[in-house]
């Protein structure tokens, strides 16, 4: 994870590590219908990579009345 | 010493390191010492603990048993060959639920084993401040105690049995005996019957003297234990090896006992005009036995009202008191407690000790004050400018009835030299920490030290106190033992000592036979190299880079293995190299020439900031909010500079460039050749980018053009004049277009008009890749574009929280124009920061829609770091039937 870190050929490894210590594995037991969220750019990116979950921005998720 | 190092090597299948950089990163704990070590140890079984003590004890060199290093007192620094326990002989080796007990490696993490036992309903139930990071075997080390003492008393308390390695190689398992079994025992030739035989012979000698000497509050650290075997005859010498500070043997294998989980808790928080007053009502608060009485005295709650991280929290603070006591119960139930609670408050206001006393209940109420009174600790610690808490006479156990005397005394000492102190932590049993403000860099202060130890020594002995109450002797109390015990006992110490380790080689200097207090300062290489290191970004509030560097305390949290983020290099490596703290500790070597003439740009450093994700997670959770990730950049610039920087981390550095050029007409293109396999091998070699990765497609239309072609003209006037404009960030321009398309969508949806900002990159990738240099001139003209839009009022929405942390936190440190810099860091918001600011002020009225059930939220580290990660839940929060 944490941007271009989990790009970088020596850091795959511990990139996929830091996200299978929490996120993946939450990313993946999520309860049926639960849409994943996340701002960064390459966070979404790399949960779709590793998890085959497609997340979306928060400013997705949400309208006002107008 | 090679001959030493090289035995080590070719008899330990283990990591034995004696390279400069780890040398410095075992030279220091949390305390103010600092020594560099002969070589580390990391064992992964007895067999290499065994064979190390062995080659030390047939060379000579002492031997340093080490947990997590989080020793207030310099109890793990000396130049000694260290054995880290904690990062692999961590195990739990058998639990007995029935007698409960549990059976442990030495470095196994308390919080863990009690996360290990909590199904069971059971725990170990000391709780230092550290247990996030501390081992088992420092515990016992230290006999640490902590928030609960009043119920729990200390780890000696729960120690069952030791399995003790000496440094002559002899492994014993001390656990009680009944009188008659330790008489049979007690008889040479073995060495047990020996050791257990002149130990009985020599403390039966001194009883009434250990009876005189021993101050009698329930806190008392200092020290041998020897007041554990007067009043008994069931002994049991692990708790004479508890307390003992490596100092006797090494621990193997540790037996616990262990304690129910309480079934309930609830806390009552007395409110006071003055800390004075606070301490004076802790004798009445005892009657009604609480589990815990912690102190927050008026600088913590200042703090931690203005600080916007844990303003949320300390709600439960009513008016301004000028201190305030968190009292916990236990019960049957929460209900239970709760009564004990309701109670203490009606007394406390019948007899006009106090009128405003909240109650809290519910776990989410008692878990904010918790986090108040831990994080608001950290906001004091952190405060001072160039002048810090420095622990040394923080350790005094004083009997409650003369607490209130005794503090006022103390803090007039510290006043008479010019300090200010910090005071925290366990009012129940009398510990409450004093930490004087001092800048150990400056001699006058260090001189100052003395004074205000001497004299605080002398009322410790006055009021009948303990001069170690928890953390123990280290570096920093040991010299004051024969004083404090007098003769005879300080005779039977060294004799205790000479019992177990004839040779000395455990943890010399600590207890007896210990060197002046102030020598050895960490503080004393800097003050020696005198000089102020040269830096890209401008770490004004820290007072430079040297002290942003020493901010560092070594308190450890950045080796929590479990909640929070930091430090998640560390959590993947179990490496003090690749934790926040060692990546200080390194910066601290290359900046007082440990690493050689061009420490800042050695390969020792670049190593030691290899696997740091830049993730800021330091930023927030580290008590004293060290950045590494800016650090990273300073390291790799200076490394850049001196070797040309690598290619891989320019493509890198280039890519918004490549992005805007390869997004639109061309985009089908590229996307179809990047995921070629000869695409992917020119890639990863000299982008350094891994083949495994999938890559970001680039889009076919960028979002300015497609926002140009379906929205011109549709410039919505914002209702009452609200007009915001949107950074358009790389990511949403080249790749993800939908977002910028979304983000235009929503802001209209809340009635604002939406001006796009093109203003250029945000320097996030060059700045993550030291390019700081660069990023500082191209950063500039960023920030002079945006800064027109705020010149008129106008907020600036940033959807993408790593272009966020760039223009708020990082580009206005870096840039040469500081005003400018942070008058744009005011004005620019992360997207949903904004929104909920505004949503608290009442400004978006609802109903809000969402297409979304549920959602699962994962935030952006920088997110978290500069605060407020709660923003989006808390505006997804008011979408009915929404699940979050
Ligand atoms: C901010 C802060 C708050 C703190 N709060 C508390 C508190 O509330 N209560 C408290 O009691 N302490 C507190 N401490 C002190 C310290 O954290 C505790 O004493 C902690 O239990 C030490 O654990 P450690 O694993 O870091 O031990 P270390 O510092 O690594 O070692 C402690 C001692 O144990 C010895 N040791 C370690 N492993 C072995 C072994 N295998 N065999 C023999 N000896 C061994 C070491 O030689 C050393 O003398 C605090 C420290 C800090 C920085
Ligand atoms: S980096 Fe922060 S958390 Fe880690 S040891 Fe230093 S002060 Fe403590
Ligand atoms: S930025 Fe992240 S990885 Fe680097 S030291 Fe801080 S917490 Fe650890």
């Amino acid at each position: 994870m944490a941007g271009s870190f989990g790009y970088e050929k020596d850091h795959y490894d511990l990139s996929l590590a830091v996200g299978e210590d929490r996120l993946f594995p939450a990313v993946r037991s999520r309860a049926v219908g639960t849409a994943v969220v996340a701002c960064g750019f390459s966070c979404r990116h790399q949960i779709a990579h590793a998890t085959g979950v497609r997340p979306v921005h928060f400013v997705e998720t949400i309208r006002g009345c107008q | 010493m090679d001959a030493f190092v090289q035995d080590l090597r070719s008899s330990l299948s283990c990591e034995v390191l004696d390279d400069v950089l780890s040398r410095a990163l075992y030279a220091t704990d949390a305390g103010n010492y600092e020594i560099t070590p002969v070589a580390v140890v990391v064992p992964r079984a007895e067999e290499d603990v065994r064979a190390a003590v062995k080659i030390a004890a047939a060379h000579g060199v002492p031997i340093i048993p080490r947990g997590g290093g989080t020793s207030l007192g310099g109890q793990v620094v000396g130049r000694a060959l260290v054995i880290d326990f904690s990062k692999r002989m961590n195990r739990i080796l058998s639990i007995d639920e029935a007698a409960r007990t549990v059976r442990v490696e030495p470095g196994i993490v308390r919080d863990e084993l009690n996360a290990a036992l909590a199904p069971r309903g059971l725990h170990f139930a000391p709780d230092p401040a550290t247990s996030s990071r501390a081992n088992v075997g420092g515990m016992v080390g230290n006999n640490s105690s902590g928030t609960r003492s009043i119920v729990y008393g200390k780890t000696v308390d729960h120690v069952r049995a030791v399995r003790a390695l000496l440094a002559c190689g002899e492994e014993i398992e001390f656990r009680e005996f009944s009188s008659g079994e330790y008489a049979r025992r007690a008889a040479p030739p073995t060495r047990e019957g020996e050791i257990l035989f002149r130990f009985r012979d020599a403390l039966l000698a001194s009883k009434e003297e250990i009876e005189r000497r021993f101050p009698k509050v329930m806190r008392r650290a200092g020290g041998y234990n020897l007041d554990e075997f007067v009043r008994t005859d069931r002994w049991n010498l692990a708790k004479l090896l508890a307390g003992s500070e490596g100092t006797l043997a090494l621990s193997l294998e540790i037996e616990l006992n262990l304690e129910p989980l309480p079934s309930g808790t609830a806390l009552c928080i007395p409110h006071f005009a003055a800390v004075s007053d606070a301490i004076r009502a802790v004798a009445s608060i005892l009657d009604h036995r609480p589990s815990a009485v912690e102190l927050l005295d008026g600088v913590v709650i200042d703090m931690a009202r203005t600080n916007r991280a844990t303003a949320p929290k300390a709600t439960f603070l009513e008016g301004n008191p000028g201190a305030a006591l968190i009292v916990e119960f236990f019960g049957e139930s929460d209900g239970d407690a709760e009564r004990k609670a309701r109670s203490l408050a009606a007394r406390l206001a019948r007899e006009g000790i106090c009128a405003v006393a909240p109650v809290r209940r519910d776990r989410a109420g008692q878990r904010a004050v918790w986090d108040v009174r831990k994080s608001g600790l950290g906001l004091v610690l952190a405060a001072g400018g160039g002048k810090k808490p420095v622990p040394f006479i923080e350790d005094a156990a004083i009997p409650v009835e003369a607490l209130p005397e005794y503090i006022d005394e103390v803090l007039a000492v510290c006043a008479a030299q010019g300090s200010r102190a910090a005071l925290y932590a366990h009012a129940s049993v009398g510990v409450l920490h004093v930490r004087p403000f001092l800048d150990l860099t400056n001699r006058a202060d260090v001189e100052r030290m003395k004074v205000i130890a001497e004299r605080t020594f002398r009322l410790v002995r006055k009021y009948g106190g303990s001069w170690s109450g928890e953390h123990g002797d280290g570096l920093v109390r040991s010299a004051w033992m024969e004083r404090f015990y007098g003769r005879e006992i300080y005779d039977l110490f060294r004799r205790v000592k000479h019992l177990f380790d004839p040779e000395g080689l455990m943890n010399p200097g600590k207890i007896i036979d210990a060197p002046p207090f102030d020598t050895a300062l960490r503080t004393g290489a800097r003050t020696a190299a005198g000089r102020r290191t040269d830096s890209f970004y401008r770490y004004g509030d820290e007072g430079g880079f040297d002290s942003a560097i020493d901010r560092c305390n070594g308190v450890g949290a950045c080796r929590a293995t479990a909640g929070g983020v930091m430090c998640p290099s560390y959590r993947a490596t179990r490496n003090e190299i690749d934790s926040t703290r060692g990546r200080a500790n390194a910066l601290r070597a290359a900046i007082t020439g440990r690493l050689g003439d061009d420490g800042m740009a050695s390969d020792d450093l670049l190593r030691a900031f290899d696997l740091c994700l830049s993730c800021k997670a330091c930023r927030s959770e580290c008590p004293v909010n060290v950045d590494a990730a800016r650090w990273k950049g300073e390291v790799l610039q200076r490394r850049h500079d001196r070797c040309g920087a690598p290619l891989s981390a320019k493509i890198v550095a280039a890519l918004p460039r490549v992005a805007g050029i390869c997004s639109g007409p061309l985009a089908p293109l590229v996307n179809a050749v990047q995921e070629t396999a000869p695409a992917r091998r020119i890639l990863e070699r000299f982008a350094g980018i891994d083949a495994r990765r999938t890559l970001p497609r680039f889009a076919t239309e960028k979002f300015t053009a497609r926002y140009e072609r379906t929205r011109s003209g549709r410039l919505a006037g914002g209702k009452d004049g609200r007009r915001v404009a949107l950074f358009v960030d790389t990511y949403m321009e080249n790749y993800d277009v939908a977002v910028g398309i979304a983000a235009v969508e929503l802001l209209e949806s809340f009635g604002f008009e939406v001006i796009l900002a093109r203003a250029g990159c945000c320097q996030r990738p060059r700045i993550s890749h030291g390019f700081l240099r660069d990023a500082a001139r191209q950063g500039r003209k960023t920030i002079g574009r945006l800064d027109r839009f705020i010149r008129e009022g106008i907020p600036v929405l940033v959807c993408e929280p790593g272009c966020a942390s760039a223009l708020i936190d990082d580009l206005p440190a870096l840039i040469d124009d500081g005003a400018i810099g942070s008058s744009v860091a005011a004005g620019v918001f992360f997207i949903d920061a904004f929104l909920a600011e505004r949503m608290r002020e009442g400004d978006l009225e609802g109903p809000f829609r969402s297409e979304y059930g549920k959602l699962l939220i994962h935030a952006h580290c920088h997110r978290k770091a500069l605060g407020g990660a709660g923003d989006m839940s808390e505006i997804l929060s008011l979408v009915a039937g929404l699940e979050v």
